[in-house]
């Protein structure tokens, strides 16, 4: 009777254990299908953080931590969502103020610390936070978030000679105005900061800055821009 | 040395000691930190969750910086030297999802409200899915080439709330509603069967012998303590497997013998 009884026991616990074992098979297969095939979901291009490495590292890079998006002082960064590339990665939302003392630009403020000339403080916090190298380090030369793409039918420069406040913000000399009628982005200068959009009063903005397909050549590429200096 | 076996007040009063040190992680790590408990930096230490981490080396491209390597390893190496040395205590003093799930009990406890299987006095038999999912997480690190769970770890998806845009916090709360009603249905269901740190956390409390919990001679198996175990570990019996072991001290709180006593060493 007990060796019957014990008989059974270590039947069910055989059982058991090897129920136990498939559902973790089946844990294991599913969940490394479902989060393989998540991670190609999103498509849509985005802007990253200054100092981003090529979209395919980047991706195996971020751990979504938000460490940059808290640092960030003017804000400018948040967590893309469900159709971007790369769920829950840093994406470029508002401007990027590149020197500490532009947070918060506007066109006085920024012509005013153009025409002192002086250098300003590079601020790259975000690239200080990033704890996986998501984010490497680099000079404020070498940001190239982006390109700046000016709507001429909607801007005011060009319809109606007038605002050009892009002209005035732009840290870089980026924005010019093009034989006297309306501002032009320099493609080779511009780092894409946003603060041209930031700063443009029309709505939908006549200024955004668009990925730079460049960015994606791999890793290690840094733009040089063709400043003089 | 051996702790314990003291004054009921002591024991009774090492709860609600718990539970203000998991506040203050909750504050701590969702307001305060600088960061997400993922990644922060406090008072010097740089901190990274040991699973990012590890996703980071499977996907394979940060050998391609080395000096961001080593920062990386040594910031993860913080809370693995902390496991090495007090075992899973991560979860039951510090996990955020921990602590919230364990209001919800509180809450549940006090509208009499028993779960599914406590009803049927028997509790879910599903083994430890938890390494299944651990594996699963780095394989898919691997194959994806990148950290596809960090954007569904709800231990990430509470601490970043206030840094996503409106539809990552939209998923993320369905994340967090997912984790936190599955605790309706069995307590701490994602914790015990899901949760890929805390499967991370046990192997590494393997190498852990401190603070364990430990029935004495005058335990009279009446097996209070693996009812009350939110692991369900046998603490009475001869030779139980501690690393499951959260160091939450609940049977050291409740023994009706006051048989448990704490093996500082």
């Amino acid at each position: 009777m007990t060796v019957e009884s014990d008989k059974n026991a270590e039947l069910l616990q055989r059982q058991g254990s090897r129920r136990k074992f498939i559902y973790g098979v089946f844990t294991f297969l599913g969940l490394t299908a479902f989060l393989s095939a998540v991670t190609s979901f999103g498509s849509a291009a985005v802007l990253r953080p200054p100092g981003a490495v090529s979209e395919e590292e980047f991706l195996s890079r971020c751990i979504r931590c938000g460490r940059c998006v808290d640092v960030c002082p003017s804000h400018g960064i948040k967590l893309s969502g469900l159709l971007d590339s790369g769920l829950g990665t840093p994406a470029m939302e508002g401007y990027c103020a590149v020197y500490l003392e532009l947070v918060d630009p506007d066109p006085e403020k920024n012509f005013e610390f153009k025409r002192n000339g002086s250098k300003g403080t590079p601020c790259l916090r975000c690239v200080d936070a990033c704890p996986t190298g998501a984010l490497m380090p680099i000079s404020v030369e070498e940001i190239k978030i982006g390109t700046a793409v000016i709507n001429r039918d909607t801007c005011l420069g060009w319809t109606h000679n007038t605002c050009f406040r892009c002209v005035a913000t732009c840290p870089f000399n980026a924005v010019t105005i093009v034989r006297g009628r309306g501002p032009s982005v320099i493609r080779d200068v511009c780092t894409g900061c946003s603060q041209c959009t930031h700063v443009c009063p029309t709505l939908p903005k006549s200024i955004v800055v668009h990925p730079y397909p460049e960015r994606q050549l791999g890793y290690g590429y840094r733009w040089r821009r063709g400043r003089g200096a | 040395m051996a702790t314990g076996g003291g004054g009921v007040g002591v024991r009774k009063k090492i709860q609600p000691i718990r539970h203000v040190v998991q506040a203050f992680f909750f504050v701590l790590l969702i307001l305060i930190v600088v960061g997400t408990v993922c990644s922060f930096q406090l008072g010097g230490i740089e901190f990274t969750e040991p699973l990012g981490a590890i996703q980071v080396l499977a996907s394979g491209s940060i050998f391609l910086a080395p000096e961001r390597l080593y920062p990386l390893l040594l910031s993860a190496a913080v809370l693995v030297v902390v496991t090495v040395i007090v075992g899973r205590a991560w979860c039951a003093w510090a996990c955020p999802i921990m602590s919230v799930n364990e209001l919800i009990e509180y809450v549940m406890k006090k509208r009499r409200y028993r779960t599914p299987s406590e009803r049927r006095k028997k509790k879910m038999e599903l083994g430890e899915t938890r390494f299944a999912t651990l594996a699963g997480v780095v394989a898919a690190a691997g194959i994806s080439g990148g950290p596809a769970w960090c954007n569904f770890c709800p231990i990430g998806a509470i601490c970043r709330t206030r840094a996503s845009s409106v539809l990552v916090a939209g998923a993320e709360m369905t994340i967090l509603g997912m984790v936190f009603s599955a605790t309706l249905y069995e307590k701490r269901f994602f914790c015990k069967y899901l949760c890929p740190v805390g499967g991370l956390l046990i192997l590494l409390s393997k190498l852990s012998s401190f603070f364990t919990p430990r029935a004495d001679e005058k335990c009279r198996s009446c097996k209070a303590c693996e009812i009350i175990c939110p692991e369900g570990i046998p603490l009475y019996s001869s030779n139980p497997d501690m690393s499951k072991c959260t160091k939450c001290l609940v049977c050291y709180s409740n023994c009706p013998y006051g048989a448990v006593k704490i093996d500082v060493v």
